[in-house]
Formats: structure tokens, sequence, C-alpha cells
């Protein structure tokens, strides 16, 4: 028979496949404020010699893990971004949804799958394979832990998404607090740890793990070490951390269906 | 089929609490068309939520086809269609074919049933020449032929309509009514249908709820509802002459030139006030008029009350 949800996201791409040209202009957008982004460090190190002691390649590749983890957890998280999920619950959508036998959250993340994100994570692919072999740290295993990274900054990113969705439920109106998380957390993730302090990284690496996401595989490939605890040796706890913010996440949004109260008819 | 006990939901801000629904009791038998029905803000619309398992009670008990609908919301959703008449369930930039497809791997019907059924449901409901439009391209009362047609394709055992008919012209209003009661007839659905339209339920309901602040104030059938709140027949008289009309047992409402309205009691007998009207005027037309389902209940809502009678048991 199939699962619902492959046809779910199938039925969605039929519907983007209606209006290519839409796509195709957005996509473009997308690469191309992705390249942008990943040159700005390279235009700010001509200038400055490094960021806090990181070279012009070295900035890209955080830039490039980060954007990539973001274009991917984007493309299946539409459905649950604050504005989106926001007008779903304002709107009654949810209501329909929960009267189909389904996973409301799996309904949500594959029925509404946008297409064009798949060019801003393959864009921030390209700045670190760029930045990788300027490097010259290209290998196996570097693009193992690289790969890993960005899984895990997708599964970050959508994590935020659910809580935020989650909270959605209490507030009806999209919580600016995902927005905060998600793209605040992937625009700082952008940056050496150093720039911040000591406090703020370690917030941002093990209660908001985008810097362990993002940073410590980066410093990894890098063979260099972070600032305090952080370098290559936290890596092993990576999966933990990000499991269980994963898990805090479904938590959250099981609870905060328990308490949905839908809107008016 | 259905089962509801001391129902109540509650809904509370910091600064408020509001009672939905409250205390809410009935049984609706396998099979039964039920008309429920009640002015704006009564409750209706949390009741259904309530059933569907959209919402968890906040005190009492539902059960609904011998399920928890909270606790075994995908269980149920597989035995229920639903069709909610301002909200579109189908997808919007495909074609409705494709829609029906999607509800097919959603509910997992099996290929040959699919096939059977949506060519019953593509006969019944005039759909051939629409299967191949994008849904956004249909009108209102195409799409909603479209939506009732993806409710029943997995053949539920049980139907929640609400306001399935509004907004649609007579013609597509008659259509709904024909399908939805065939349906109830052929299949034995047990339907839940809300509505303002009183014509709905006249015509498709052998049962009637209604709930106002929250609380069931009538449970039973049309007439039950006509007689226990004592209407009574209306009586149109267009006589030879102008002049005043008095009759014993009926009351006189209104006079336009020679045309007079008069009601007459449920405890009075029609046909001698009709005879008393004949002895005693020269009568040149005569109506007799049932009440008007529409006033009965805007009567109800505007006085309330807590009423029911018997006949309401059986499908």
């Amino acid at each position: 028979m199939g699962s619902p949800y492959g046809a779910l996201a199938g039925a969605k791409v039929r519907s983007l496949a209606s209006a290519p040209g839409l796509l195709v202009l957005r996509s473009a957008g997308d690469v191309f404020i992705v390249t942008m982004e990943a040159l700005a460090p390279l235009l700010l190190v001509s200038q400055f010699g490094s960021i806090a002691g990181w070279s012009g390649p070295e900035v890209a590749m955080l830039i490039g893990v980060a954007r990539t983890g973001e274009g991917l957890a984007l493309i299946v998280g539409r459905g649950i971004d604050p504005n989106t999920f926001g007008d779903t619950v304002r709107l009654g959508r949810f209501d329909q949804i929960l009267t189909r036998p389904v996973s409301p959250l799996l309904w949500l993340l594959t029925s509404d799958v946008e297409l064009r994100f798949v060019f801003r994570a393959a864009a921030g692919a390209g700045v670190v394979g760029w930045s990788a072999h300027r490097l010259s740290v290209l290998s196996p295993g570097t693009a193992v832990v690289l790969a890993a990274a960005a899984v895990a900054s997708a599964l970050f990113v959508l994590s935020t998404l659910v809580i935020g969705a989650a909270v959605t439920f209490r507030t009806v109106e999209g919580s600016d607090f995902a927005v905060l998380l998600s793209n605040g957390g992937m625009g700082l993730a952008a940056f050496p740890l150093e720039v911040y302090s000591s406090a703020l990284r370690l917030i941002f690496t093990f209660l908001v793990p985008v810097g362990l996401c993002v940073y410590v595989p980066v410093l990894t490939v890098l063979d260099r070490d972070g600032p305090g605890v952080l370098g290559p040796g936290l890596l092993p706890v990576l999966p933990v951390v990000v499991g269980a913010f994963a898990g805090l996440s479904l938590l959250t949004w099981r609870q905060g269906i328990r308490h949905y109260e839908s809107t008016g008819s | 089929m259905i089962s509801a006990q001391g129902l109540t939901k509650r809904f509370s801000t910091r600064r408020s609490e509001l009672t939905a629904v409250d205390g809410v009791e009935f049984d609706i038998p396998a099979g039964q068309f039920v008309g429920y029905v009640g002015p704006n803000g009564a409750g209706k619309s949390t009741t259904i939520k309530m059933m569907c398992g959209i919402l968890r009670p906040t005190a009492g008990r539902i059960v609904v086809d011998g399920l928890d609908p909270c606790d075994d919301r995908r269980k149920l959703s597989r035995r229920m269609g639903v069709v909610f008449g301002q909200r579109s369930q189908l997808w919007w930039d495909l074609p409705l074919r494709d829609s029906f497809q999607l509800v097919r791997r959603l509910y997992g019907v099996e290929p040959l049933d699919f096939r059977r059924r949506l060519a019953h449901l593509t006969d019944v409901l005039e759909l051939g020449p629409l299967l191949e439009r994008p849904v956004r391209a249909l009108s209102l009362g195409q799409r909603m032929r479209g939506e009732l047609a993806a409710a029943v394709l997995p053949a539920p055992r049980l139907l929640f309509l609400d306001e399935p008919t509004i907004g649609l012209d007579i013609e597509a209003k008659a259509a709904v009514r024909t399908f939805l009661a065939e349906l109830n007839l052929e299949q034995g659905t047990t339907t839940v249908l809300t509505t303002h339209d009183l014509g709905d339920i006249v015509q498709l309901c052998r049962r009637i709820l209604i709930i106002d602040h929250g609380r069931v104030i009538y449970d039973g059938s049309i007439e039950g509802l006509r007689e226990a709140f004592d209407v009574g027949r209306g009586l149109v008289v267009d006589l030879f002459e102008e002049g005043p009309v008095e009759v014993e047992g009926a009351i006189h409402l209104r006079s336009e030139g020679r045309r007079h309205w008069l009601q007459v009691p449920r405890s009075q007998r029609t046909a001698d006030v009709v005879g008393k009207m004949l002895a005693a005027y020269e009568v040149e037309d005569l109506t007799v008029e049932e009440p008007d389902i529409e006033d009965v209940v805007r009567r109800i809502y505007r006085e309330g009350g807590v009423l029911g009678d018997s006949s309401s048991s059986g499908p």
C-alpha cells in the first residue's frame, strides 16, 4: 500500500510543479543568499586578516554546515514554521488534520515540503566542499563528520520548530521564540564561538546545542581546539545531546496536543 | 454508537473561564441520522470536536463506536468521515481524482474497493466531468460534492457533517441532501449533522438535539418538537367581505384586507375550528399550515427549555 506520508509529500511536489517558474525564481534566490553569505567572511578576512583566529575558508565552512542543515530542515519544516503553523491552528486546519488516521506531526512535515530549500542545502554543501578543498582537509573521514554535522544541524532546527509549534497550541499566534532559536541559533553558529562570551558558548553548546552541531564538528575536521572545554573531544556526545534535544521537542509537542483547544468554528 | 455522559468542556484563560458544553448527555444508536442544532456559540462545534477526538473533555465521558475519541483518535479516524462545509479537506492545486487517490492511501483502501466505490460515487454525485479539474477550479457546489465523496470513500461507519450545505444554491443543496439520505438508508451510516439550515434537518433527520448555552434543551423528533412547544397549526382564510374575524378555538394573529391569519392550538381539533369558520363566514379560500420549524426553533432559542420525547431511540 505504501506510506501515506510519501503520498502527501508527492502531492505537494506535484502542486509545486504546477508553478515551475516560481520554484526556479525562489531557488535561485536561496542559492544567491547562501553564496553571498559565504563570501562575506572572505571579504572581512581580506580586510582584518582573520575572525577570532579563523581564516576566511574556515568561517565559510561553519556557514556552509549551518546553511546545509538549515536547508535540509526547512525542506520538511515549512508546515511547522511559526507563521505557517500559526495560520494552520488559527484557521482550523489543524482540526482537520486531527480527523485523519495519521501522525499530525508527520502529516505537517510531509504535506508541505518546500523544494526550494533543496537548493539552499545544496548551496551550503557546495560552500563546505569548496572550503574543505581550499583547506586541504577533504577525506572520507571528514566528509562523514561534515555530513553528520549537517544532519545534526537539521535535527536541531526541526526540534526548535517543533517546540515553537507546541507553544503555538497555547498561544495560537506563531511563536517568535522558535524563530529566535532556529534562525538566531543558526546565525550564531555561522561564526566561530570564540567571538562570544564563555557563558553564551556553554549555553549554545549544551543547552541549545547549535554549537555542538556546527562548531565542534568543524573543529574536528580542522583538527584544532576551541576555547575552554570545546574541542574535537566533544564529538562523541553530539548524537546524545542532539537526540535528547529532539526527544524534548517531541515531549513538548505531545503535551501541546493534549492541551490543544482548537479555535472557534 | 455514540454515548455522552456528563460531557463538559471548559475553556480557561487567565482572566475567565467559559463553559462551552455543560453536562451534555445523549445516546445515538448505530444508523441514526441526528441533527445537532443550536444558535451560534451554543456548544455545537465543541461537542462535535469532542466526538471526533479533536478536543479532550474537561469532565464527563464520550464513547464513539466503543472508542475514546482522544485516546484512540487514529483508530476512530479510520471509521469516521468528516465534512466541514467552510473548510476544504481536498488538495487545492491537484485534480479532484488525485485528492481521492490520497484519501485511498491515507485510509488504506484496497485498490479494488477504491475503484468500485469511486465509480459509484462518480455516478451518484455526477463527478465525471470534475475528476480531472483542480479543486481550486470547482464551484462551491461541485467542491462540496467532492468533499462528500472524499469523506465517504473509506466507507466510514460514522459521518460528522458541519454545515454541509452552507452557501449552496437550491439545486446543489437538493443533490447533497438526496445523497446523504440515500447513504444513511443504504449503508446505515450513523450521521451527525450540525447546521443552521433547518431545511436540512427537516428533510434528513429523524431526531433533533437542540443545544443552547452548552446544555441539551431538546432531544426528540421534529414532530415532537412542534407538539412540545405547542405552536399550533396556522389557518389562512380569505373571506368574500372585509371585517373582523373571531372563531372559538382559534387565536387571531393578523389581518390584511379580506385575508386573515389565525392559529389553532394543538389542544383544539383543527377540523372543528374550520367547521365553525365555514358556518360563521362566507369563505372564499382556506389553507391549513403546519408551523414552520424555523419559527419553532427560533422560539426555543429565545425561551429555552428542557424537553424531549421518547420517539428518538430507533434509527
